[in-house]
């Protein structure tokens, strides 16, 4: 098991590798700089500015630059926003979007398996129709739909929570959580459901039950492990996208989250900014995927060797 | 051998069906898999159902345990040891299952969980119906499988299925239905999906275990040679009906019912010299379906007689042949 852990902590190092080259060089494959505009300027302030953001230099110097200033968590100043470095702006966003994103998986997480694991042992039956419906919903309209239409419901109509922002404690984050936990909640709910279904059509399963030990522990002891193979494989990558921020809730309650800036820096060819937030949604998607694979190699002994 | 278990010293059996009935829900109507099958089996008997594929006799098996499909439903009765395991509830049938009655599946690749180790699936019954302690159980379990000839069972226990052969996993299997020492056993083809040269090693561990705690057997097959060498008695199954029942040995000797007869001609033989070709029965096996009014076997039989395919032949003694023989055809007993 140490062995494996450590082999995939090696892949996740040289995949990261890959990807800070990648993204270093692919920034500058596009035309245009952070300061090109169609308003002239002159030659002299150009350069001048340049200079002061290293961009004067040959590409390759300007990457060992990079890396080296990588090495000390270092990613630069944000060529967009003046005196604010690019860890600066992450250090101010990633909170908000980390805690939001957590809530609403951890929300996504216990309600979609339970609706997926009561839906697959009364099939058909009420809560299986409560979850299709769930189901449809989630996955089928936008946050972006759900998200306004919950605000005028339950902010503007019932005036229970805010309606967006972060200035009323605890309540301010309950609708964003909410909203972006649904479609995840569809989503794993469905997933759960089919898993179940599938397994509980197991052979292995068929000799449990023949071992008369009891339904419930036919259900916990060898049912749910191998039901749930499927899930806590999709929780890892899920789990890495929605921490890392979503630019439509953050839009849609006004939140100042990391999402946000990463749509920006783009638009604005913040060089720093873009390659700091792809290494760090990059860094968090590796992390996440090492553990579900560790994850899954634990609860599937048949994972250990691979 | 082959004593007459039955009528010999123990009149009372331990499982007995009457009129057991197999039917399937399906899309446009029931399916009949098993069709009124009466079967008596004496405590420590060894019973064959043979059959090709779809004549229900896994179903027979299935139906017993309370492990038929969600859209399949058993009628009659099934009495074992003085309850009807088709009337008990949930609750009551699990202190059955497992305890007095094992079960061994076909597929031993995915029949066991691959997510715990071997040793903890074999001590989950104990713990479970005899409320051992953990330890207990496991010390019990490593035991049996040194009993089925696993080597270096100890640390064999402590690892997961798949680091077991297909003829490992069987034993495995073996060990786990028979640890609680049932009465009965029911083996569903337990050997169809293992290597030739490991089915007889692994048929015969099964029977000597069962021979030693005294278990009664319903082996399942579509394998003759399998019956031939372990079995006290015989029952052929075609289209979910009885069509012949005998004692092993007679059966082999004097087959009366036309299909036992195809069965037989079908089965290469090592004492016979060598024949041409191997006797083939002509048509398909009739798979479980709509109930017939007549023989079910009457579209593949080639001494038919006209009332075949009107009246239902009842399973009956043959005149001239043993007094346990009974045999559904219209063509022997009754002169014709």
């Amino acid at each position: 098991m140490l062995r494996f852990i450590g082999k995939r902590l090696w892949n996740g190092a040289l995949t990261l590798a890959a990807l800070v080259t990648l993204t270093f060089f692919v920034m500058r494959l596009a035309p245009g700089g952070p300061f090109s505009r169609n308003r002239k300027i002159s030659k002299e302030v150009q350069a001048n500015i340049e200079a002061a953001f290293h961009l004067d230099e040959p590409v390759i110097q300007q990457f060992g630059r990079f890396v080296w200033r990588l090495l000390h968590f270092d990613l630069g100043p944000s060529t967009r926003f003046r005196d604010y470095s690019v860890n600066d702006l992450i250090a101010s966003g990633l909170p908000y979007s980390l805690t939001i994103g957590f809530w609403a998986m951890v929300v996504a997480t216990f309600v979609g398996i339970a609706l997926g694991i009561l839906g697959a042992l009364r099939r058909n039956g009420m809560t299986d129709y409560v979850a299709g419906t769930i189901g449809v919903i989630g996955i089928a309209i936008p946050i972006f739909v759900i998200g306004p239409v919950a605000q005028a419901y339950f902010a503007l109509h019932l005036g229970w929570l805010p309606v967006g922002g972060m200035g009323a404690g605890w309540k301010s984050w309950v609708l964003p959580v909410l909203v972006l936990a649904l479609p995840n909640i569809a989503y794993i709910s469905r997933l759960t459901r089919t898993s179940m279904i599938e397994t509980m059509r197991e052979n292995y399963v068929r000799t449990a039950r023949a071992k008369g030990i009891g339904g419930r522990r036919v259900l916990l002891k060898h049912t749910l492990k191998g039901a749930l193979l499927p899930v806590v494989a999709y929780l890892g990558p899920a789990t890495a996208a929605i921490i890392t921020g979503s630019v439509l809730i953050e839009t849609v309650f006004a939140l100042p989250g990391i999402g946000r800036h990463f749509v920006d820096a783009a638009l604005n060819r913040d060089y720093p900014l873009v390659t700091g937030i792809t290494l760090l949604y990059g860094g968090i998607v590796i992390l996440f995927n090492i553990g579900t694979d560790v994850l899954r190699a634990w609860m599937d002994p048949r994972l250990r060797h691979a | 051998m082959t004593v007459d278990r039955m009528t010999q010293s123990n009149p009372e059996p331990l499982l007995s069906l009457r009129d057991l009935s197999v039917r399937f829900r399906m899309e446009g109507g029931r399916t009949v898999a098993v069709d009124s099958v009466d079967l008596d089996l004496a405590p420590g008997e060894v019973l064959g159902i043979v059959g090709e594929s779809g004549s229900g006799k896994s179903q027979i098996l299935y139906a017993l345990m309370g492990l038929l499909a969600s859209n399949g439903e058993a009628r009659g009765e099934a009495c074992f040891d003085g309850q009807d395991l088709f009337t008990l509830s949930p609750r009551l049938l699990d202190r059955v299952r497992g305890s007095e009655i094992s079960m061994i599946f076909q597929d031993p690749m995915t029949s066991l969980n691959p997510f715990m180790r071997v040793g903890d699936q074999l001590a989950e019954g104990l713990i479970v119906h005899q409320g051992m302690s953990k330890d207990a159980a496991k010390a019990e379990a490593v035991r049996m499988l040194d009993r089925v000839r696993i080597p270096d069972a100890a640390s064999r226990a402590r690892r997961y299925p798949h680091e077991f052969s297909g003829g490992m996993r069987q034993r495995v299997m073996i060990a786990m239905a028979l640890l609680a020492r049932p009465k009965l056993l029911l083996a569903d083809e337990p050997t169809t999906a293992l290597d030739v040269t490991i089915q007889a090693q692994v048929l015969d561990l099964m029977a000597e275990l069962g021979r030693e705690t005294g278990t009664a057997i319903i082996l399942v097959t579509h394998d003759l040679g399998v019956v031939a060498r372990l079995c006290d008695r015989v029952m052929v199954l075609y289209g979910g009906r009885v069509m012949e029942e005998a004692q092993a040995e007679a059966l082999f000797d004097t087959p009366s019912h036309p299909y036992t007869k195809g069965l037989l001609a079908a089965m290469p033989r090592l004492e016979t010299e060598l024949t041409p070709r191997l006797g083939t029965i002509p048509g398909t096996p009739r798979s479980a379906g709509r109930e017939v009014a007549g023989c079910p076997f009457v579209a593949r039989c080639e001494v038919r007689l006209p009332i075949c395919t009107t009246a239902r032949p009842t399973l009956r003694g043959v005149a001239g042949l043993e007094p346990s023989r009974r045999t559904a055809c219209h063509l022997t007993g009754a002169p014709a």
